[in-house]
């Protein structure tokens, strides 16, 4: 029984330990997933549902036909729409609509692109940085130029497609280490094809 | 059942008690200190990273939850694995160390058969003795490592020990 009892005063001690190191983190970690990820320091984030209705594919499934598309995401009604409607379209409730981001792309506003390197090199916004979470590391170094307290706008396919989220996770919780601590890091909503589609900035350059 | 004599003490419960000890150090220490400089990863986010790559909790309703894990499972292998290598606690720690064992094995094995491509990150970025993604390597280690551990939890600490030899036995070892 002794065996038993400080079997679990040692579960215990690391719990409390774990705990109290976790606290002593500046930044707490944010995982992949539209409810960790504020897209702006003013923006907690999505609610966490806890039935678990809030992933993006949930969201983009469960919307009910005919709800506005311009009031409630819905990813067919964004496909049939109207190049000149799709500034207007509604997107998840975390991320920005296309209008915004091509607001701030005017301001001088950051772009990235998250999505694969073939799919970037076959086009992307210009101007945009190729940044998916699995590079955010090595090529930290082309943002350090970025005026810090500009935005940064990351985008891939769109919709429930959350390359975005990754590299805004990495950004988040590496970004001061790395000398990247953007005050104001936003998702565009839809993808490139919709951008392009509205007939804003592209390039096919490499970057 | 016998006490165990100097031989066994010497030969099969302290190397066991090491073994299992060393290996439970190792795992805490690259999870919670080993930062990958050429990366510049934090190993407690990336270990974050990797439990939610395991596809067992929800990271959306469980983040919290996931978050949590990460930190204290390191840290609760450190202590573990501490409390071996020295001998203090010994039967409590081989309690702690064979029900974890048994966790990570299920865990492991329940990856080999969803057949999902996860990277253990047991020891961390280390990859030892086992490569690649989770496979059958995984699980044969963790089998062996919980033999070891369960057989410390049988006998205790023996030599090279803290506490006394045949602390929390009720026989206690055979001296000499």
């Amino acid at each position: 029984m002794p065996t038993i009892i400080r079997a679990v005063a040692l579960v215990g001690l690391a719990g409390v330990v774990g705990v109290g190191h976790s606290l002593t983190r500046e930044r707490p970690i944010r995982l992949a997933g539209p409810a960790a990820v504020p897209t702006s320091p003013n923006d907690p984030g999505l609610p966490i549902d806890p039935d678990g209705g809030t992933t993006p594919a949930e969201i983009g499934t469960d919307t009910p036909a005919g709800d506005d598309p311009f009031e409630v995401y819905d990813p067919n009604a964004v496909m049939l729409m109207p190049a000149e409607d799709l500034l207007r379209a509604a997107v998840l409730d975390d991320m920005i609509r296309l209008g915004e981001a091509a607001e701030l792309y005017d301001q001088g506003a950051l772009f990235l692109d998250a999505r694969h390197e073939d799919e970037y090199l076959d086009g992307h916004i210009a101007g945009a940085v190729w940044m998916p979470a699995s590079e955010v590391f090595a090529r930290a170094s082309e943002l350090l130029a970025h005026d810090p307290s500009m935005p940064v706008v990351i985008y891939c396919t769109g919709g429930s497609c959350d390359a975005s989220h990754n590299t805004a996770n990495r950004l988040l919780n590496y970004g001061p280490d790395l000398g990247l601590d953007f005050a104001d890091i936003r998702i565009m909503g839809l993808g490139y094809d919709e951008w392009k589609r509205a007939g804003l900035p592209t390039s096919e350059d490499d970057g | 059942m016998s006490a165990p004599g100097w031989k066994e003490s010497l030969l099969a419960q302290a190397p066991c008690r090491l073994i299992v000890g060393g290996a439970f150090t190792l795992a805490a220490y690259m999870k919670l200190f080993h930062r990958t400089w050429e990366e510049g990863r934090d190993p407690t986010f990336a270990f974050a990273e990797a439990i939610k790559a395991y596809d067992i909790l929800d990271p959306v309703v469980h983040h919290h939850a996931l978050v949590t894990a990460a930190y204290v499972v390191p840290w609760m292998e450190l202590i573990v694995g501490v409390l071996l290598l020295v001998g203090f606690w010994t039967r409590p720690a081989a309690l702690v160390s064979v029900v974890m064992l048994v966790g990570f094995t299920a865990i492991n094995a329940s990856v080999i058969y969803r057949g999902m491509d996860v990277t253990c990150s047991c020891f961390g970025d280390l990859e030892w003795p086992c490569t690649g993604g989770v496979g059958w390597c995984h699980v044969v280690r963790n089998a062996g490592l919980l033999v070891m551990a369960a057989y410390v939890l049988w006998r205790g600490a023996g030599l090279l020990a803290l506490e006394a030899p045949g602390s929390g036995t009720k026989a206690g070892p055979v001296a000499g």
